[in-house]
């Protein structure tokens, strides 16, 4: 019984602190809050796993958003065995729950192993073909996994898709997928090293993992649905019960954690290869591919960053406004948290990643970076 | 709905046509076409009268793997991925590319055999494409199955 409590008792206080963090914290705790769990603060990929367990996100929130609320929270668990009794879960509430690391890993591998399911061109391991590039699939992977330098729970599945493209996938649950057409032409395998090494980012930093988490949030419709996720150990399906499978429901591929993963599967290859050359060579190989960016992308490229700069404009005027109806006794409690929603919104629009590919420009700009880093701390060949 | 009642229709005129029943070596291919789900009137018209061919003849060719004719099947309706992150944007298809592999594969013996056969057997010419798909996917040929499939598409209006 101890056992099963805990297992489902971290994951309870994680995801009702996170149910309970902005209606504790100060207006702009909640705010800086909220930003700290947008923005991928790691670009560099410092650390190549992001942290699993639920005590490490719930310790990064509480610093910095719940502070001494959790006794009372915790004592609520314990005693009564149940989610917040509010029938309604507010939109910011859900905001910050989308945002925290809390689903159980197999929930995560039951999502992609559904996703996995509807994959049609999956190439047969036991057909002439697959029995020529899966050997050389498996090897990559194997290298790949070496230079993963911290431990981790996923168990990374790799498939080679009938697909004449040179472009790779990555599922949640750590299901990975590379086209036939990096393995078929000997001159790809470069690229093909980078391309596993940029999925298996994308999944140690939960980036997938996260887009699935808004999308079990966003099914659920009250306080009372949180309850499957208490039972979430033993009943997974509960969980994704109401979650659609679409096709494309969840592929934006937000800017930002695009150039983190090619930041960690930098580092990720620097770890696995003996010396730089052949880092240099992966890296070569996947920015050789890309097309160079549009006239269209530049502008794009430039209009983002003119936005970014409005909306800090708007986030400190919506401070602004904060600190003044601060000042005002009368309807304190309405106005502040009119202040709140705006602070709130303001810093979620800032932070907010440009849903799209990076350009080939931002990319070569950020591995540049990265293999200086790199090469910088190991001797160059 | 709409859909079910055109699979149905086109599957009741063939078996009072027809008394075929379709061959053990593609077992499930029509029953798989018939639940795939539904996409556009025009795809599902061709779906229909697929499933006409399958009844009237051996499903497939010989040389042409069940397995290929069901993912090109399937392609037609799932042109996008379901879920996941890519590395990068995919590249659409390279159609002069794609023809070049059309070439190169016709160069083989068992894809040459497999196309006579399918031409010999399928009069439609947009079965035929289909056909010429799953060959090209069996041969390993996956640009020249996708341009078959896009040849595909554009005929049928999908």
């Amino acid at each position: 019984m101890f056992q099963g409590w805990n297992r489902i008792f971290p994951l309870t206080l994680g995801l009702c602190a996170s149910l309970v963090a902005l209606g504790a914290a100060s207006p702009l705790q909640q705010a800086n809050a909220a930003k700290m769990s947008l923005v991928v603060v790691d670009q560099q990929c410092a650390t190549i796993v992001e942290p699993f367990k639920i005590s490490d996100n719930l310790g990064k929130l509480a610093k910095d958003a719940i502070g001494g609320m959790l006794g009372g929270l915790k004592d609520r668990v314990v005693n009564h065995g149940s989610t917040p009794d509010a029938k309604e879960i507010p939109e910011k509430t859900r905001l910050q729950a989308k945002r925290m690391n809390w689903l159980p890993m197999n929930v995560e591998t039951m999502y992609g192993q559904r996703l996995h399911d509807k994959e049609t061109l999956i190439l047969d391991r036991e057909k002439a073909e697959g029995k020529k590039y899966y050997p050389i699939a498996d090897k990559i992977l194997e290298d790949a996994k070496r230079g993963i330098n911290a431990p981790h729970d996923y168990t990374f599945k790799l498939f080679i898709l009938k697909q004449p493209g040179r472009n790779a996938l990555a599922r949640p649950g750590g299901f990975l997928y590379l086209d036939v057409g990096l393995l078929k032409d000997r001159k790809q395998l470069d690229k093909a090293y980078f391309a596993v090494a940029h999925e298996i980012s994308h999944v140690l930093k939960r980036h997938e993992t996260r887009e699935l988490q808004g999308l079990i949030i966003d099914s659920f419709e009250t306080a009372e649905d949180l309850k499957s996720i208490v039972n979430a150990g033993s009943h997974p399906d509960a969980v994704l019960a109401k979650v659609k499978i679409d096709k494309d429901q969840y592929i934006r591929h937000h800017m930002d954690q695009e150039l983190q993963a090619d930041a960690c599967a930098a580092r990720i290859l620097g770890e696995s290869y003996a010396d730089n050359a052949k880092l240099a060579a992966s890296i070569r190989a996947f920015l050789k591919e890309l097309v160079p960016p549009t006239k269209e992308e530049l502008e794009q490229e430039t209009n983002a960053a003119k936005l970014q700069a409005d909306q800090r404009a708007l986030v400190a005027d919506a401070e602004a406004k904060q600190a003044r109806k601060k000042s005002k006794k009368k309807n304190r409690d309405e106005k502040t948290e009119d202040g709140l929603d705006a602070t709130v919104l303001a810093y979620d629009i800032v932070t907010t990643p440009a849903n799209r590919h990076p350009n080939s420009r931002e990319r070569t700009s950020n591995l540049d970076a990265m293999y200086a880093e790199l090469t910088a701390q190991k001797p160059k060949p | 709905m709409k859909r079910t009642v055109v699979l149905a229709c086109a599957s009741a005129v063939v078996l009072l046509l027809s008394g075929h029943a379709i061959s053990a070596g593609c077992d499930g291919l029509a029953a798989k076409v018939k639940k795939l789900p539904a996409k556009d009137r025009n795809t599902d018209k061709f779906f229909a009268k697929l499933l006409v061919f399958l009844d009237l003849a051996d499903p497939t060719p010989e040389n042409v793997d069940c397995s290929s004719v069901v993912v090109a099947v399937q392609s037609l309706v799932n042109e996008s991925r379901t879920g996941g992150r890519r590395l990068e944007p995919n590249a659409g298809l390279d159609r002069a590319a794609a023809q070049i592999e059309v070439d190169s594969a016709l160069q083989k013996p068992q894809v040459q055999q497999a196309i006579e056969a399918i031409h010999q057997k399928y009069s439609d010419e947009e079965v035929r494409l289909l056909m010429e798909a799953a060959v090209f996917d069996e041969d390993g040929s996956y640009a020249a199955r996708d341009l078959r499939l896009a040849q595909l598409r554009e005929k049928i209006g999908a």
